[in-house]
């Protein structure tokens, strides 16, 4: 065969791409699987099945190890929701395991005078630490359980979240708990509760193949939800008449991709939304049927003023903030009716020819349209409005879970939506949607922990959601204080007020253990740090944000003497339960007897037998016929706790994860990828759910029938502006997020020396006009100052957003840098959802 | 724990087998063009060299050096290919980037050193 130079390169392309494979496949064997034990001496590498623990994109991952150590993390091909594909942060997992400061013994402080210092921490023992944090815990119980809270988060595995949950709230009878994700998802949460009476996305990540227009609302996609991103990118190089409208408040890698950017001026979007619905109606290009058959209308408390003070909570307007009342559609139209396109322009700087081309988009039924949003619809002063507004259009439109034609929530963490919102972690909440204030909920509860009928009235009124939580502590409310899972002094907004202001009364007042794998700054200012083990150091799973729950296997141990957290659990709990009694039965072993040992302080059982077995209890809540009392309560009241239904533990092991609910069929336990939407459900659909609780052949082929009456509420929100605008001395508007390369505050992907060596410093991004008018360039260092406090950064013209003049934005993930010094913890009066994204700031050059 | 599901175990073993890897668990793999080393599955950062690049080019610009396609005689260039799997159908001699790899930058970021 003749061969030419064309032939040869490709011939040399091919083969060079193989060899570049090969590299990926080495050592490729079959999963081994270790049943929960780590079992990777010996030479051999052994597979085992992941997710990332990074982003609620939740992909699939296959961790390879050798010699009790995680050697690879390539993409896992048969989880649903990544299909393979990941991220440069899943891929670099490995890394993250093996930074050189690893916490690998008991951490306690002696001289409280030390917080806030690297110093201050001695080794101890297990014995040691964990009598000094339960004798703290149990001592502030006695004395005064409001004083007492537990800081968890959306990255706590599911069956330690549950754990977690029934001990705070059965077994201390508190609801000061509440996670991290009170900071990201909080809004969606309220806005889906408000709206479905159900918290979930109705679609999942294929719609993001299917649908024909995107349109991303403060989102960042590129560089937060990054697989998901590359979907987008894939769907729009498949078909070039699929369309990207991106609105958001500045231009970010996301808008590279989009037909049109609708910059608007910040905390106007609920103007652009609500004119978008007007139009619709004006112009009579709403779905009739689908509002017909679906949709009622409400109006809820306006003029509610922002959730800045401390005394708001508690204030008559905050105390009426979830009140609502029906309205008709006549009257809903009339409530948007002052929202004309010219209007919202006026508002929010966008012309008012591109909010008409919008609308039209969302008027044109013969296209597929799909919003998604994250943080800058969330973590707004107004986040549970812009939520419902965004549901507004969709409802009217008939655009709601529908394959490719719908609106989805994207979430923030790993499992946020798994343990925070699914568990219950909240300090509001029960496991599977259930909340403490309703009667029957804790009813319904009691009979699944086995608790006497009524135990759980104690718990009946929320406890510290996180910003109250927090400003409680810096003022000395808060005697004792575990944080896991999370860095609470590099993530919480207003760290000025949080870190004690300088003088650290608070936080030198209270007890504060934190679980950790790195030295944090937490650590800095904690009583006792007990070093956790990390990912794959123990089994685990996550929820994702498209309702996939899976499993990730136990792949090496944990170094020196970390622990899993879920064992620190049940040695803080059956130290502070001693004596307590349940029932008559001693309280440790009648909530976590099944799965520990607290005599010989141990679990009976492999992490897979554990984790299965704890599942096995939390399951029941969606499996209400696995126990006869709680059958009983939800047939009575109506409670349909079926709707969410999970499977046995080892169906998501054997599937690579699973979305629910999950029926099933002949044998067959088949997941659901689209909610509420009638179809096969061998297909995804939702045939089950329908076919029991709803009804057939309504519009859209679709039956809401977790709604009141079966009718999704759209909710008339009006706009109001930010919180704090600029003036004279805060000029700029202040917006903070993530980037690609690091997670939230950096404590784990800032030790792998490729994502450090990408991202080694958090940069302001800057107007150039900006920099040119207060003379500035890039590199210069710069005092940012905002009502609530300083910090020094550095200028960036060149950075990864571009932010328009009188705007700025720094990423969240760098200490040394500190960012939420300067952000304000004004929250959104309904979901309590810190407004990350519009401090008002004025730059000075240093 | 149970293993891959078969028609997987299948697609990786036929893979492994045109692609001759055998490769040791755990090789680090060098870069063509930079040296620098990577383990198994981890995507090589881009160099600061190519600052702006995907930006202004996108994935064409980096195929152009790093993939193959019939306009371009790009291996001759000495720069590290993209692995199999970053074509369609996993076949690099389709000559055609599989759709969400086309994002180059989720994986590859610019170093900044």
């Amino acid at each position: 065969m003749e061969l030419t130079r064309r032939t040869f390169v490709k011939s040399t392309a091919v083969a060079l791409a193989s060899a570049a494979a090969a590299g990926t496949m080495a050592g490729c064997s079959s999963l081994a699987g270790t049943g929960g034990d780590a079992a990777t001496s010996g030479g051999d590498s052994a597979k085992t099945v992941g997710v990332c623990r990074f982003c609620g994109c939740g992909c699939g991952v296959i961790v390879e190890a050798k010699d009790g150590k995680v050697i690879s993390v390539t993409g896992d091909p048969e989880n649903g929701s990544s299909r393979g594909l990941n991220c440069v942060k899943g891929y670099y997992l490995a890394g993250a395991l093996y930074g050189e400061d690893r916490l690998t013994t008991p951490l306690i402080r002696d001289d409280k005078s030390t917080k806030g210092t690297p110093d201050g921490l001695r080794e101890a023992t297990w014995d040691e630490a964990l009598d000094l944090v339960a004798g703290k815990l149990r001592d502030t119980w006695k004395a005064d359980k409001s004083r007492l809270a537990f800081w968890g988060s959306g990255q706590q595995p599911i069956v330690e979240g549950y754990c977690t949950a029934k001990f705070w709230k059965a077994g201390l009878l508190s609801n000061n708990i509440d996670p991290n994700a009170r900071l990201c998802m909080a809004s969606a949460v309220v806005g889906f509760m408000n709206v479905f009476q159900t918290d979930e996305p109705a679609g999942c990540y294929a719609d993001i193949d299917e649908t024909d227009v995107f349109v991303t609302w403060g989102a960042n996609m590129a560089e937060a939800h990054p697989m998901l991103y590359s979907r987008l990118t894939a769907r729009k190089l498949a078909d070039e008449a699929v369309r990207h409208y991106d609105v958001t408040t500045m231009t970010t890698r996301t808008s590279a991709s989009a037909d049109k950017v609708l910059t608007f001026r910040p905390g106007s979007d609920i103007a652009i939304a609500n004119a978008i619905a007007n139009y619709l109606i004006v112009n009579d290009k709403y779905d009739h049927d689908f509002v017909a058959d679906h949709v009622q209308f409400k109006q809820g408390t306006e003029n509610i003023g922002n959730a800045t003070d401390d005394g708001y909570d508690k204030s008559d307007i905050g105390q009426a903030v979830d009140n609502v009342e029906p309205i008709t559609f006549e009257a809903f139209a009339a409530r948007l009716a002052p929202y004309t396109l010219e209007y919202a322009s006026e508002l929010s700087g966008v012309p008012a020819e591109d909010i008409q081309e919008l609308a039209e988009v969302f008027a044109d039924k013969s296209r597929k349209v799909l919003s998604l949003w994250t943080m800058g619809v969330n973590q707004h002063n107004r986040g549970t409005w812009m939520n419902h507004c965004i549901y507004n259009i969709h409802l009217l439109t008939g655009r709601y879970a529908r394959p490719g034609d719908g609106a989805f929530s994207l979430t923030g963490q790993p499992t946020a939506c798994g343990t925070a919102r699914e568990v219950g972690t909240f300090s509001h909440r029960l496991p599977a949607d259930l909340v403490v204030k309703n009667p029957d909920h804790r009813r319904y509860t009691e009979a699944i922990w086995d608790l006497p009928n009524g135990y759980l009235d104690a718990i009946e009124k929320p406890g510290y959601h996180t910003v109250k939580m927090f400003r409680e502590l810096s003022k000395g409310g808060i005697d004792f204080l575990w944080s896991a899972h999370n860095n609470w002094a590099v993530s919480m907004p207003n760290l000025t007020r949080f870190l004690g202001r300088g003088d650290l009364t608070g936080i030198n007042d209270a007890f504060i253990c934190v679980s950790e794998v790195y030295p944090t700054l937490s650590c800095q200012y904690a009583d006792v740090v007990l070093p956790a083990a990390m990912w794959v150091e123990r089994e685990g799973a996550f929820g994702n944000g498209e309702r996939r729950t899976a499993v990730f296997e136990k792949a090496v141990d944990a170094p020196g003497e970390a622990k899993w957290d879920l064992w620190m659990l049940m040695e803080v709990a059956k130290r502070v339960l001693a004596g307590e009694q349940i029932g008559g039965e001693d309280a440790f072993d009648h909530l976590f007897g099944a799965w520990y040992d607290a005599e010989a302080g141990a679990f009976k059982g492999t992490d897979r037998e554990v984790c299965s077995s704890i599942w096995e209890e939390y399951r029941t809540f969606s499996n209400p016929s696995l126990n006869p009392d709680a059958e009983a309560i939800n047939a009575e009241a109506k409670l349909k706790m079926e709707a969410k239904q999970l499977a046995p533990y080892e169906e998501y092991i054997y599937n690579h994860g699973l979305t629910w609910p999950v029926r099933e069929v002949d044998g067959k336990w088949l997941p659901t990828l689209w909610r509420f939407c009638d179809g096969p459900q061998e297909d995804g659909f939702d045939e089950y759910g329908v076919e029991t609780y709803g009804e057939h052949d309504k519009a859209g082929g679709v039956s809401f029938y977790k709604s009141a009456d079966k009718k999704p509420s759209a909710v008339f929100r009006p706009y109001e502006p930010p919180a704090e605008e600029p003036s004279d001395e805060y000029p700029f508007w202040f917006c903070t997020g993530r980037l690609l390369e690091h997670w939230h505050t950096g404590s784990m992907t800032r030790r792998v020396p490729e994502l450090n060596r990408a991202l080694p410093e958090a940069l302001l991004d800057m107007n150039p006009a900006d920099c040119e008018r207060l003379g500035v360039t890039d590199g210069d260092r710069v005092r940012l100052t905002s009502r609530f406090g300083t910090c020094d950064i550095t200028v960036s013209t060149a950075g990864r957003t571009r932010p328009p003049a009188g705007m700025v934005f720094a990423p969240f993930f760098a200490e040394e840098t500190l960012i939420n010094l300067v952000v304000q913890d004004t929250y959104c009066p309904l979901s309590k959802e810190p407004d990350f994204k519009k401090t008002c700031v004025s730059i000075e050059k240093i | 724990m149970r293993t891959m599901k078969k028609s997987k175990m299948i697609c990786a073993a036929v893979l492994t087998g045109v692609l001759g890897a055998a490769a040791l668990a755990g090789c680090a793999q060098e870069m063509a063009d930079t040296g620098a080393t990577y383990n198994p599955g981890e995507p090589p950062l881009m160099t600061a060299s190519h600052e702006g690049r995907y930006e202004s080019l996108g994935a064409a610009g980096c195929f152009g050096c790093h993939g193959g396609s019939d306009e371009v005689e790009v291996f001759l260039a000495a720069a590290t290919p993209l692995p199999a799997d970053h074509y369609v159908g996993g076949d690099a001699s389709t000559h055609e980037i599989d759709g969400p790899r086309a994002e180059c930058i989720t994986c590859h970021p610019v170093a900044q050193e």
